[in-house]
């Protein structure tokens, strides 16, 4: 069959949905909204699993084009044996994407006059989206200097493991093999030739593909050993066009993961924003998102997320159960749960109870040819301090000024707490102030106004 | 203003310390890193880290004046504050006690490991390689961003330039030999060149080049020597880099070598300074 196939190396994206029913934690605010992967249209998302040098990469397929024209191309370090390769679940990158999410929190201003009024959490939904691509075939191989190490059907994938003599011998024999490269296939690839690494290339196998009666392409797994921890994503710069999004959720024992090669800081969080926001945070991510990273000239990782795996405050979803955990690749953890509660942990899931030997980083990453040149090398620093990236709301208490003497009080210290929290926005994400303040009703003239001092002399 | 006293600034201009343009350029590094880089460091950190360098110089020179009565010398402050700045710019930690501690490492191991009265580790280096192997502390080579670096490489270049001869050829040497082994592999790998210039815009290399590696007292004295020196340097931390992956390469480089150069001039005791 004369079917023509894109080589689009490893891109994979999701999006996710999410209807929360958090419960109220008076303390670290009720969780209303998340952040996640679907907001991103050309995100893909990996699962990096490493402790000392096993590696478990699982990467997420949501690719919705022509099946036949699927395709993905990973440089791996050694020739794989079948059982190196799963194909994964989606519903778990789903899980992780929620879990690790940006939150927005909110808090009632209780009554200055008299007694605290609490109020109910609300929540907000999501839904998500995906892409993803690679290609490849297999014959007549070794005249072009490409030898296929391996071969395999692995769920609806069907997996060559290639080694090379040079790139465009490569290039040919996947050309002749009815695969469209990209311009520039060659040259990228050369480098990974001339480093002797082999290719994980992978397809669909429509026989195989219909007969597990999925519509969706499952995430793809490896597990190896390499004592390079890094990811490689020159291959997707080829024909890309425009930045990228790649998320990346690394599972270590300890502490935070950084890259070596790039800058990694960590989002801005934890501030104060308008209340109105609650309609959109969506477009407020994506928007700070945008502007952050312009801000530091598209040349850094952001990361949005460090927490121990067993727990959370607030939680956007649950964390990954064990066995969640286990399927993608956390093979250190033992049957019996580790009991131990962390200090100051105020919100714990049951089915955990405490802290478990995992730590997820999460690392958003926008990136071109031209930012990033250099494949993501990583280390695992000592930093074990948890990070969210949350956003918080305060609801204005909706009582009158002239209530008792602490409304006006409060009222008058309200103000400037609202004009700090437009300014917030506008630094977080660039938008005109004037438009903040107007949204947020503080030009209405029906809003308390601080009394002059001519007032105050003569009430 | 009569020329003699002009020709009196200038002089005393050049007799300067070099190590105030070093004490200055990496102030300036350290108060944008702490503000405005995102760096890991906070303030406190940094006032013990000086703190306990000062300290720990003092008593070291009390001590020696114990000792030896005559030859008393003026308080040495330049040397554990460059220690200081060096370690807050690379060292990473969210435990208060490791600077400080770091510190005092640096400073002791002036005074501990000496062959012939001088000092053979440079007292950063030296605290770092102690610190990655035992304290909870991590380099963020990746830290530095590109447009820093700019300014940084020009008031590092600048601080070189002004200072003696002998320490802007190591620093120059090694940046070469350095940058140059890099750029071999990437035309060897038929890499991308935008690879290797994102590999040597590395504020670590650069940190490295102008406060470490070109520290005067532990460098060796003759060209010959020095060229000897950051090329096994260079080679040492390209074989960390590219076949054990170690990110903090050049630490280990330095550290290793650092006795060869002690013993070096143990051996040959006639080379005086360039």
């Amino acid at each position: 069959m004369n079917t023509t196939k894109k080589i689009m190396p490893c891109l994979i994206f999701v999006l996710m949905a999410f209807i929360q029913t958090p419960h109220a934690h008076a303390f670290c605010g009720f969780y209303v909204a998340k952040a996640d992967a679907k907001l991103f249209n050309k995100a893909s998302q990996v699962v990096y699993t490493r402790h000392e040098n096993k590696t478990v990469i699982s990467m997420s397929n949501d690719y919705e084009g022509d099946l036949k024209e699927f395709a993905m191309v990973i440089p791996v370090p050694s020739v794989l044996q079948r059982s190196q390769i799963n194909v994964g679940e989606r519903a778990l990158f789903e899980k992780i994407d929620a879990y690790s999410a940006p939150r927005l929190v909110e808090y009632f201003d209780p009554d200055p006059c008299y007694q605290p009024n609490y109020l109910e959490t609300q929540s907000a939904s999501r839904r998500q989206t995906v892409m993803a691509k690679g290609a490849v075939d297999d014959r007549q191989a070794s005249s072009f200097g490409v030898h296929i190490e391996a071969q395999y059907t692995v769920g609806e994938y069907d997996i060559l493991i290639l080694s090379a003599k040079e790139s465009d011998g490569l290039e040919t024999w996947l050309k002749q093999n009815g695969y469209k490269l990209p311009k520039g296939a060659s040259k990228a690839l050369r480098p990974y030739i001339n480093q002797k690494l082999k290719f994980f290339v992978a397809k669909v196998n429509l026989e195989e593909q219909s007969k597990s009666g999925l519509s969706f392409l499952r995430p793809l797994q490896i597990a190896f050993e390499s004592e390079k921890f890094m990811l490689p994503i020159r291959l997707g710069t080829i024909n890309a066009k425009g930045p990228q999004d790649l998320l990346i959720y690394i599972l270590t024992r300890n502490g935070l993961l950084e890259s070596t090669n790039y800058r990694t800081i960590k989002m801005p969080s934890n501030m104060d924003i308008p209340v109105y926001v609650k309609d959109d945070f969506g477009t407020f991510y994506k928007d700070m998102f945008s502007y952050q990273t312009q801000k530091e000239n598209q040349r850094v990782i952001f990361t949005e997320y460090v927490w121990n795996m067993g727990w959370c405050d607030p939680c956007a979803a649950d964390p990954l159960s064990r066995e969640e955990l286990r399927k993608l690749g956390v093979f250190w953890l033992s049957d019996n749960p580790n009991t131990r509660t962390p200090n100051g942990s105020r919100k714990m899931i049951p089915r955990f109870g405490g802290a478990v030997p995992v730590t997820v980083t999460r690392l958003h990453v926008r990136y071109t040819k031209e930012t990033f040149p250099e494949d993501l090398f990583f280390q695992e620093t000592q930093d074990n301090q948890n990070f969210q990236g949350r956003y918080v709301l305060r609801y204005p208490w909706k009582g009158s000024a002239n209530q008792c003497p602490q409304a006006a009080q409060y009222f008058s210290h309200l103000k400037n707490r609202q004009e700090n929290e437009a300014k917030n926005l506008a630094s977080l994400t660039g938008w005109d102030l004037h438009d903040i303040r107007e949204k947020s009703g503080m030009n209405d003239p029906n809003t308390y106004k601080e009394p002059t001092w001519w007032e105050r002399l003569w009430q | 203003m009569s020329t003699a006293s002009i020709r009196e600034i200038n002089q005393s201009l050049r007799m300067l310390d070099a190590r105030v343009f070093q004490i200055l350029s990496l102030f300036f590094l350290l108060c944008a890193g702490l503000s405005s880089w995102n760096f890991v460091i906070e303030w406190k950190q940094a006032v013990l880290c000086f703190a306990s360098a000062l300290f720990t110089q003092a008593m070291f020179q009390v001590i020696e004046f114990h000792r030896f009565p005559d030859g008393k010398k003026p308080f040495n402050w330049m040397s554990p504050w460059i220690t200081s700045s060096s370690l807050l710019l690379l060292l990473k930690s969210t435990t208060i006690w490791v600077h400080p501690f770091a510190a005092f490492v640096a400073i002791s191991s002036k005074f501990f490991f000496r062959i012939k009265g001088k000092h053979f580790f440079n007292p950063a280096n030296f605290a770092i390689v102690i610190s990655l192997m035992l304290l909870p502390a991590w380099i963020s080579p990746g830290q530095w961003g590109r447009t820093p670096l700019l300014i940084f490489f020009a008031l590092s270049a600048g601080a070189a330039v002004t200072s003696r001869a002998r320490t802007t050829r190591v620093s120059a040497y090694f940046l070469t030999f350095f940058s140059l082994m890099l750029l071999c592999r990437v035309l060897y790998l038929e890499y991308e060149l935008s690879i290797w210039t994102h590999q040597i815009s590395n504020g670590v290399i650069l940190i490295f080049a102008f406060f470490m590696i070109s520290d005067p007292k532990t460098s060796p004295y003759s060209t010959f020597g020095i060229i000897l020196h950051t090329l096994l340097v260079s080679i040492l931390s390209m074989y960390f880099i590219f076949f054990k992956y170690e990110p903090n390469a050049l630490m280990y480089s330095l550290f290793m070598l650092s006795p060869v150069v002690a013993l070096f001039h143990y051996f040959k005791p006639n080379i005086k300074h360039a």
